[in-house]
């Protein structure tokens, strides 16, 4: 190493600490200034004479290594500490202002002593925590905190610095910084990186993302070299070479690509709430709007609202709102909340089912049935019917006696309609008929492909409004949860006709309550709920249904207050059941 | 059963965006595609609405008096967007 790189040591007690509030050896932490050439030295010089020190940090990292010379204690511990900066702005002698990143899980603890800032940075750095008023209030709780943060913490890995030491431990972490970078560029950038950011900027489909879609994947491929983005570079490269990617059209690879940024990528929330309670704008808001956003980026342990603290970082990442006057802010906030991301959820609903709520339900014996047209679309065939028991309720599923699956044409089965049909609100229930299992496709397919565009498109099930339902033969399998939501969703509409009527859903009169909710809770439930009112009013009811009598259904009860309201009453309704 | 009297042409929507994308005499639309049974009554559609999101797109099928005849849920063929990861 020449002096140039070598890291600087000066003349302090920068002892760190082990775990526990013990400092470790002196002599391990004890910087000199030996190997001053550095193009920081005029910011040392000034630090030494009290005047400001501005370290703009084109990288968000600092790091620290003891020199050979003053061996640790335990010289197998690569006490190794870094310095992340959010909170070193307010030092009045150094600025440091890295860019702000969600990548690095930043950790804010506030105790009597003070407050700490914690990150993990880097295959070496675990942990670092700053201005503690006293050194020893290295605190179980933030200990603790930090362990959470990250599970493969040892004892080693945890240091501290006192706060009266971060001007000089800047300088000299900044300095072996840039050594240490350049001593190991050639090590962190092997080919891997290199092949898989040329593969990945050659994607037509990369091309065509927006921006920020375009800016999170270059950083994670083009980023330094650490064990997170390591092994989110190892997935990404798996990813492109899955054939589900690789067989996709160039939009299908863009849709692709974003969808695995989002599943990598996740926001701190004391970051994002940070972030906007630092927004003048925030506190413009109507009291309503700012218990909108409040709700929306959720407590730490909600994975409900984990998407939506995506959508609003990336909101404020991309638009700079924070450059903005109080009142741009104000109203692109509320903007966004009100046209939330098309094609996104604002709550995270993946993974709930209808089980919690299906009912027992009673099966008859199969007989035959009447070989009649069944409606204008079945042929004339032998049929077998079963009738279904719900509760007061009872109703027939009718399907051809012989078997109508072959390969790649699933057909749900008489109990898998049964337990969807338990699993509906019995207001829903009521409203069907009879369900017919068709034999062939829906007839109409090539006409609405003519019309519509993609013949990969095939009826999975329809609705009439007189309480029939059909289902189809299905091409993805026909398992439960999407027998489930399709005939929650589509009944939905029948109820909400049934409620609120026909017409225009803009203006109809009889559209007024639930157009009152959307407008009190503000946010949709998905992106597909707001192309209609009567598409909000079924997705809500699906999400409604699903989350019933789980843990997630009173953080959903607030972020949709007046739909769920709304939804209470109109499913308490008495309704008379279809006739047979 | 009962059949109302066709006004003779269906409008087609997409319902993403609000524009008609076609409009077809009903010489030119599957019988299927007509009228909707409702009751004992097959009742005319003159408005089709389609709406997309993903791998699914919703049909909805609207008579004389802008009611919803039908719902038709369609999925596309093996589509997702990753493998889990």
């Amino acid at each position: 190493m020449s002096d140039a790189t070598r890291p600087i040591r000066p003349a302090t007690d920068a002892a760190p600490l082990a775990s526990g509030g013990e400092p470790t050896s002196a002599a391990a932490a004890q910087p000199t200034t030996q190997g001053s050439a550095s193009i920081y030295s005029d910011h040392i010089e000034r630090a030494k004479q009290g005047k400001a020190v501005n370290l703009v940090a084109p990288r968000k990292a600092v790091h620290l290594q003891p020199a050979p010379a003053a061996p640790s204690s335990d010289p197998t511990l690569p006490a190794r500490i870094a310095l992340w900066g959010e909170r070193l702005d307010t030092h009045p002698d150094v600025f440091l202002l890295p860019p702000r990143s969600n990548t690095e899980a930043p950790l804010q603890c506030s105790t009597a002593q003070g407050t700490y800032v914690a990150a993990m940075i880097g295959p070496e750095l675990r942990a670092v925590a700053l201005e503690p008023k006293n050194r020893a209030s290295l605190t179980a709780e933030l200990e603790a905190r930090l362990r959470r943060a990250n599970p493969e913490l040892v004892d080693a890995d945890i240091r501290l610095v006192a706060a009266d030491l971060h001007k000089t431990a800047l300088l000299v972490l900044r300095q072996w910084s840039d050594a240490q970078l350049l001593e190991n560029r050639a090590r962190l950038e092997d080919t891997g990186p290199r092949v898989l950011a040329a593969t990945l900027r050659a994607l037509p489909a990369f091309q065509a993302l927006p921006p920020w879609y375009q800016r999170r994947l270059a950083a994670v491929v083009e980023g330094p070299t650490n064990r997170r983005l390591a092994d989110a570079r190892e997935r990404l490269a798996e990813h492109l070479q899955w054939d589900g990617f690789r067989t996709a059209s160039p939009e299908g690879q863009a849709i692709s690509l974003m969808a695995w940024l989002r599943r990598t990528e996740q926001p701190s929330v004391t970051a994002l709430a940070a972030d906007l309670s630092a927004l003048p704008g925030v506190a413009a808001l109507p009291e309503d709007t700012r218990t909108r956003l409040r709700l929306l980026i959720g407590g730490p342990e909600s994975a409900l609202c984990a998407d939506a603290r995506w959508e609003l970082f990336m909101f404020l990442d991309d638009t700079r709102l924070a450059s903005l006057s109080t009142a741009d802010q104000a109203s692109r906030l509320a903007a966004w909340l009100r046209d939330y991301p098309p094609g996104h959820a604002p709550v995270n609903t993946k993974g709930h089912t209808f089980d919690s709520r299906r009912q027992s339900f009673g099966l008859s014996p199969v007989v035959a049935a009447d070989p009649a047209p069944l409606g204008l679309k079945q042929a004339t065939v032998d049929c077998v019917s079963q009738t279904v028991t719900l509760g007061a309720h009872t109703l027939r599923v009718i399907r051809p006696a012989v078997g109508v699956e072959t390969p790649g044409r699933f057909v749900a089965t008489t109990e898998m309609l049964a337990a969807a049909l338990a699993a509906l609100p019995p207001a829903l229930a009521s409203l069907v008929r009879v369900v017919y299992v068709e034999q062939d496709d829906d007839p109409m397919n090539a006409h609405n492909a003519a019309i519509y565009g993609d013949p990969t498109f095939r009826a999975f099930m329809s609705v009439n409004a007189d309480g029939v339902v059909r289902c189809y033969p299905g091409m993805n399998g026909s398992e439960q949860t999407r027998i489930d939501g399709a005939m929650t969703h589509e009944l939905g509409h029948l109820l909400a006709g049934s409620v609120f009527g026909g017409g225009d859903y803009d203006t109809a009169p009889g559209w007024q309550p639930w157009r009152d909710a959307i407008t009190a809770d503000q946010v949709a439930v998905s992106g597909y709920a707001r192309h209609t009112k009567s598409e909000d009013f079924a997705e809500t009811l699906e999400l409604y249904r699903a989350v019933q009598g789980t843990a997630d259904e009173a953080e959903l009860r607030q972020i949709f207050k007046a739909r769920f309201a709304l939804l209470d009453e109109i499913l308490a309704r008495p309704r008379r059941p279809a006739p047979p | 059963m009962q059949r109302g009297t066709h006004p003779g042409t269906i409008v087609y929507v997409d319902g993403t965006t609000g524009a008609v994308v076609d409009e077809l005499p009903i010489s030119q639309v599957p019988e299927a595609g007509r009228f909707v049974a409702v009751g004992d009554t097959l009742v005319p559609v003159v408005r089709v609405v389609a709406m997309r999101t993903g791998a699914r797109r919703c049909i909805y099928e609207y008579g004389p008096q802008d009611e919803l005849l039908r719902a038709t849920e369609q999925h596309a063929a093996n589509r997702s967007t990753g493998p889990g990861r």
